[in-house]
């Protein structure tokens, strides 16, 4: 209903602008492609300083991936805001309520209606993806693979476990909270600790920023899966409520 | 064999370009989401051809996955 309603909305819109301004804003579009494909033909590849410059500090990183070096060493801080981002977003989307803080974070019950290929599904992915994004997580270090992708994972078993709907979330009880801000707390424990070996923030060591960033990033894992899973369920308010033909839009997904 | 990657790679071009047209056009929103999800599959594609493996799991695990998931549960809030 609300679909055709914006639709139809957004069509009168077009057909009052007049075709002068939509022909200006064309030509504007068309201007800026045509500079973007030039300036893309004219890319020297050859002339990249940052990949020699990354690839000459990588032993100084601690780790071997040159992804992983810039994002969690060369460019912590950036990386740091980014998860001070995401718990921003979290906070946004935190169900209120603190008289849930009492229960606990994960409440089992009988779902209304079960979907057996689901469950049945689910016990043998759930593992597996939960150990695959351990293993993205630690080869990181060397391979392709790091905090976000691993935590994007785990968030995905969470909300599978949670269209199977045996198991519902409290983010209001103290270990989710722990959850969403250790990520976030351990960067910046760990960037403030290493001012007392090397004097300035989120410099680390370079004997121990392998371990050191193993450490953030597992935090990090936990708090992204942890606010991604929020998201999703800040809007799945619906299935808990009285409405019985929810259940049948369920299998959709 | 570089005329064949070639191909591989206008295809995937071409590909991301079309369902992303498809995507802003669908009159349907459920359409349009599936739309989305594909192209962002097409863009993981495109991101393992350029080498960025990185970002290439990201796209895949948040852009066609956890994006799409979202989108979905947005469009039954819709729906109500």
């Amino acid at each position: 209903m609300f679909n055709n309603m914006t639709l139809s909305d957004s069509a009168q819109q077009e057909g009052g602008l007049p075709s002068s301004v939509l022909f200006i804003v064309g030509l504007v579009v068309a201007t800026v492609c045509l500079f973007l494909a030039m300036s893309l033909v004219e890319f020297q590849p050859t002339d990249q300083p940052l990949v020699t410059l990354v690839a000459s500090n990588l032993e100084q990183s601690g780790v071997e991936n040159p992804v992983t070096a810039v994002l969690l060493n060369f460019r912590s801080y950036d990386t740091l805001l980014e998860v001070a981002v995401l718990l921003i977003v979290a906070l946004a989307v935190m169900p209120s309520g603190l008289q849930d803080a009492q229960q606990p974070f994960i409440t089992v019950s009988k779902p209304r209606e079960r979907s057996l290929v689901l469950e049945a599904f689910l016990r043998w992915l759930l593992p597996a993806i939960v150990v695959t994004s351990g293993y993205l997580l630690w080869t990181g270090a060397s391979l392709p693979g790091g905090a976000f992708q691993a935590g994007a994972l785990l968030a995905g078993a969470g909300i599978l476990l949670l269209l199977a709907g045996h198991h519902s979330f409290n983010f209001n009880a103290p270990t989710a909270r722990l959850l969403l801000v250790i990520g976030l707390a351990m960067f910046l424990l760990v960037g403030a600790g290493v001012i007392l070996s090397s004097g300035i923030a989120l410099a680390y060591p370079v004997a121990m920023s392998g371990i050191l960033i193993l450490v953030i990033e597992v935090a990090a894992t936990l708090t992204i899966a942890a606010v991604l899973v929020l998201l999703f369920c800040a809007l799945q308010i619906e299935p808990l409520g009285p409405q019985p033909n929810l259940g049948d839009k369920e299998k959709h997904l | 064999m570089i005329s064949g990657e070639l191909f591989i790679d206008l295809l995937l071009g071409i590909g991301a370009l079309v369902t992303a047209i498809l995507c802003l056009t669908a009159k349907d929103l459920f359409q349009a989401i599936l739309l989305f999800i594909s192209m962002g599959l097409l863009v993981t594609l495109a991101w393992v051809r350029l080498g960025a493996w990185d970002v290439a799991i990201a796209e895949a695990a948040i852009g066609a996955g956890l994006t799409g998931a979202l989108l979905i549960a947005t469009r039954r809030q819709l729906n109500q």
